[in-house]
């Protein structure tokens, strides 16, 4: 009886503490205030990389629309392909929104295909903001092709590419290529710069650019007449379509390309592999993360942040090139993206499987 | 256009523009001096400030520090053996010597004015250059590449010391320790014994810490002196100044090379430097002096490595390919201020192309204006008593290790590879041919397989290919005839078969090394294991050489052991293990109390210990130590390894 008491009391008290709780958290809402805190956000990547301009040119707008103005101090940990970095904020990073890391492509398909080194749980953590980046696949204009339609004619002649490695950035092409039949010849350990370089020197036929690095250089050299631009990867609109690149309206994506090519839409493990990669590199190319205990009104003032400073017409004006148009997915809106491309069905991992060890003689 | 020219300069020229430029100046002497720290953490403390400002105010701030950290590395590498940035491993082979002579005022008195005339010059090329680099740089495909890597590796047989096998198996054992990592044509982990760290490779930086400053380190604390060995500071800094001039053929002739090497994208100034040396010993007579205090040993790499931040800025402004490190942080910059580099930038930035020349002209003048000014009073460290200086070192290069990628295992790696650096310099194991075959490994590597992927074998029909190839011939040439200039064989010196034991364990270690490489190698496919395996047999069979002429009772070259070279009376009491000792105490520190903690305590013991210092300025000197990194940690936004006390309990900053 007694015993029957006393839990009754505790559950009351309990109760009572859990609705008392309610508005409390409610007040925390109102209160979540950065003034004179300094925020730390994670590159995983040298200084200068693309992922820590994009950090630095969104810092000073994040910091005028996060309550009480934070400063938001990078610091880079370089190396091993993000892993180190993206690990390191998983155990240290404390959940109160004055930790937030950056992440690139590179630590979505690291937290992908290599799980062994990998402690950092990536589609746990808080998205605050997710900027897909495209990329353009352009031709040397000796191979002969105006452009997409008569993409036909590159097949059975000898095409060099040249890359990072194959398990890199370049799988969204390599997997194209694969699907399209193209004749291949690959020429790894090369950066993307000096691969612009090579094509230039007549080395490699074949290239691509992500979309600022087009339109700085390579958009100068098809204006020479030495490439012909061929297709975007295209970018997923919210209905899960892949549509054209808002960049470049008038090139054709891929997806079209290959129904030009084989006359039916795209389907099979190696078209989801080619989709999946996809979504790695184009559409989860640079996103803004908060740890995953992150209380949800620290988490809704950041995405608030975020939303309003990409409003902002002095955003417009300094930093709009940072983001090129692309369509931007704060908070939830970008959860889907990342869980499609961190979840690969088997039939999709069997498919890159032979296709990485037939082709490249790689094994993952 | 040449009105354009004069604008730049004008325009640099008024008070705000001068001050941005004078104050990136004056910061890139600073991170310059600072080992592990170089322009790439100088110009990303930058970055944040940049963003949106004026370009004609903020290109002459980043350039001013880009121009100068090459500069100011001179005053570690001389005075203290450390390289400050990796384009200063060169300076040291020569440099500290002579300030073991108490020369070093006029060695770093040598070194700025080599630096300015190379860093002048390179800004004037850069200038000169920027209608036809294109075609040049154009001209230089797989294929040359190569070459020019094989080029740069022929330098060895100049650096070889006493015995041309033994540095040829450095050589060997730096392309297998740079081979370390993912393969460039497969991207499989070589070496890397599963772990994330060494997926990357060894940091260069950890590499010249461990084969030049540690070694230093450990000798000089053995002998218990002040690092100059005589109590009077020789004649001064004008004196270096003069013979710079004296040289001045030399000077241009090594900016130039610092030139062109830089303006290769990959390669940079701990390539350049080392061909400079190379090219010095190639075409000299009198090298009876080099490696030993010879001044055209310090002005060589000088001249080489701030030219080679003009030639690193021809790729990065009129292609947007970062020709360095610290040139693609410069890029970032670049994009930040909305100044797009790249095909047309030229046409599109001219006036800002020109104001970046100016920039780098200037601000090596101010930068080695600022270091001749404070090598005289500087270079009185020498004189002070050792134990007092090395605590000091010993936390700030393992500081400098950190900052390669902040990890414990940099910490480590500084250490196992500094024993190793000591036992190579006690037993005669070319230092030098260890660090040219690491920073060109991954290199030759990708270049070799590149170029027969693209070409076939057919890429040696190429006129430049060939001009190249011509070049190497001679280099290996004069490198065959070169008689390097060796103490005779006698039965008492150093090279002789007495006591071999420590010398034939250190082979039998390095023999055993290379045979785990073998079975590292067939874990892998084709295009990942043939590098190393060509590598990793080729070494075997010159150590295994080695090993036949140690076995011989006589002596020879390829014996070498320093120990034999103290004088009776005045061999050290201690060995070297036993300041390894005290190196790992520094690790220890950290493991328990972290990095900054750790530094007051084992600085404060160190004083008390080995300098006999009374408690109190002991623990000022920890204090001072605590008071410097947390200001490094705040202004460069830095983080400092952890130990125990941090895992068990949430400590105030800076010893978080």
């Amino acid at each position: 009886m007694d015993k029957v008491m006393s839990f009754r009391i505790a559950a009351c008290v309990g109760m009572t503490c859990a609705i008392a709780g309610l508005p409390a958290a409610e007040a925390i809402a109102q209160k979540v205030d950065f003034a004179g805190k300094r925020v730390e956000a994670i590159v995983p990547f040298q200084p200068g990389g693309g992922s820590d301009v994009y950090i630095r040119a969104l810092a000073p707008h994040l910091e005028r629309h996060l309550p009480g103005n934070p400063t938001i101090i990078v610091r880079n940990v370089p190396g091993g392909g993000s892993i180190p970095g993206a690990n390191q904020f998983q155990s240290r990073a404390k959940p109160d929104g004055l930790n937030v890391i950056v992440v690139s492509a590179s630590t979505v398909s690291n937290f992908v295909f290599q799980k062994s080194k990998v402690q950092y749980d990536l589609d746990k953590w808080q998205p605050v903001l997710l900027s897909p980046q495209g990329a353009v696949l352009y031709a040397a204009s000796g191979l002969g092709v105006k452009g997409a339609q008569e993409i036909a004619k590159l097949k059975g002649q000898r095409l060099v590419f040249g890359g990072g490695g194959p398990t890199g950035a370049e799988m969204r092409f390599t997997i194209a290529f694969e699907l399209l039949g193209l004749d291949v010849k690959y020429v790894w350990g090369v950066q993307r710069g000096p691969t612009r370089l090579a094509f230039e020197r007549g080395e490699f036929n074949i290239n691509y650019d992500t979309t600022p690095a087009y339109k700085k250089n390579a958009s100068q050299l098809v204006k020479a007449g030495k490439a012909v631009p061929l297709f975007t990867l295209g970018i997923q609109d919210e209905k899960g379509n892949i549509v054209r690149d808002p960049n470049f309206p008038d090139l054709p994506t891929f997806t079209e390309v290959y129904e030009r090519m084989h006359g039916k839409k795209p389907s099979g493990p190696g078209y989801e592999a080619w989709k999946a990669v996809m979504q790695m590199n184009v559409m989860a190319s640079k996103s803004i993360f908060l740890p995953t205990d992150t209380p949800r009104p620290v988490v809704e003032a950041w995405r608030a942040a975020a939303r309003n400073a990409l409003k902002d017409p002095e955003f417009e004006k300094l930093a709009a090139s940072i983001v090129e148009g692309y369509p931007q997915f704060v908070g939830e809106a970008a959860r889907p993206i990342i869980k499609e491309a961190t979840t690969l069905s088997p039939a999709v991992q069997d498919w890159l499987r032979t296709f990485l060890k037939t082709k490249h003689d790689v094994t993952y | 256009m040449y009105d354009m020219i004069v604008t730049g300069l004008i325009a640099l020229l008024d008070v705000e523009h001068f001050a941005f430029l004078f104050a990136g100046t004056m910061l890139g002497l600073v991170v310059g001096i600072l080992p592990g720290l170089g322009g790439i953490a100088g110009l990303s403390l930058l970055l944040p400030f940049v963003y949106g400002k004026d370009p004609t105010l903020v290109l002459p701030m980043m350039v001013g520090l880009l121009a100068v950290t090459n500069t100011s590395d001179t005053f570690p590498a001389v005075l203290m053996g450390i390289p400050g940035t990796s384009g200063a491993q060169a300076t040291v082979v020569d440099g500290f010597p002579l300030a073991k002579r108490g020369e070093a005022a006029r060695a770093l008195g040598a070194a700025f004015s080599a630096s300015m005339i190379g860093g002048v010059f390179g800004a004037l090329i850069l200038t000169l250059s920027i209608y036809v680099a294109r075609p040049l740089i154009l001209a230089v495909g797989f294929g040359e590449q190569l070459m020019l890597i094989i080029l740069a590796l022929t330098m060895v047989g100049m650096l070889t010391g006493a015995s041309a096998i033994k540095g040829l198996a450095m050589c060997g054992l730096g392309l297998l320790l740079g081979s370390i990592g993912a393969a460039p044509a497969t991207g499989e982990y070589r070496l890397s014994f599963d772990t994330v760290y060494l997926s990357d490779g060894i940091p260069l930086v950890i590499v010249g810490l461990a084969m030049f400053a540690v070694p230093e380190m450990v000798e000089i604390l053995r002998r218990g002196q002040t690092i100059s060995e005589t109590a009077e500071l020789g004649s001064g800094t004008l004196r270096g100044f003069w013979e710079t001039l004296r040289h001045k053929w030399l000077v241009l002739r090594c900016s130039a090379i610092g030139l062109l090497i830089g303006a290769m994208p990959g390669l940079g100034s701990s390539v350049s430097t080392w061909i400079a040396y190379g090219h010095l010993a190639q075409t000299t007579k009198d090298r009876e002096m080099l490696g030993k205090g010879d001044i055209r040993g310090v002005i060589a790499p000088e001249s080489a490595n701030n030219a080679d931040n003009g030639g690193a800025l021809i790729p990065t402004l009129m292609f947007g390919i970062p020709g360095s490190g610290s040139m693609a942080v410069f890029l970032g910059g670049l994009i930040l201020i909305g100044v797009e580099p790249g095909i047309g930038m030229i046409e599109r930035h001219l006036d800002l192309t020109f104001l970046i020349m100016w920039s780098l002209a200037l601000a090596n003048v101010i930068g080695t204006g600022t270091c001749l000014f404070l090598a005289k009073p500087i270079a009185r460290l020498t004189l002070i008593r050792y134990a007092v200086i090395a605590p000091f070192m010993i936390v700030i290069i393992y500081f400098g290790a950190y900052q390669a990628t902040q990890s414990w295992y940099d910490l480590l790696a500084l250490f196992v590879l500094g024993v190793l650096g000591m036992y190579m310099k006690r037993f005669g194991w070319s230092r030098p041919a260890l660090l040219i075959g690491f920073v060109l490994s991954m290199k030759l590597d990708a270049a070799v397989y590149q170029s027969v992927q693209v070409y076939g074998a057919s890429f040696l029909e190429r006129t430049g290919v060939l001009i190249l190839l011509g070049l190497i011939v001679v280099s290996i040439f004069l490198a065959a005839r070169m008689k390097p200039h060796r103490e005779a064989l006698t039965s008492d010196g150093p090279h002789a078969p007495a006591n071999k034991a420590p010398q034939m364990i250190f082979l039998g270690v390095l023999i055993a090394c290379f045979g785990y490489a073998i079975y590292d190698a067939f874990r892998l496919t084709f295009l990942a294991r043939v590098f190393p395996l060509t590598v990793t047999l080729s070494t075997l069979v010159l150590l295994g050489a080695a090993a036949l002429l140690s076995l011989r009772k006589r002596p020879a070259y390829v014996l070498y052991d320093s120990e034999r070279e103290w004088a009776a009376n005045a061999a050290p009491q201690r060995g070297e293990l036993h300041y390894q000792a005290w190196i790992l105490g520094l690790i220890g520190a950290t493991a328990l109390f972290g990095f900054v903690l750790g530094t007051f305590v084992y600085v404060a013991t160190f004083l008390r210990v080995k300098a006999r210092s009374a408690w109190r300025p002991a623990a000022l000197g920890g204090l001072g130590a605590v008071i410097l990194f947390a200001l490094l940690s705040h202004f460069l936004v830095l983080d400092y390894p952890r130990g125990i006390l941090q895992s068990l309990a949430d400590m105030p900053w800076p010893f978080n």
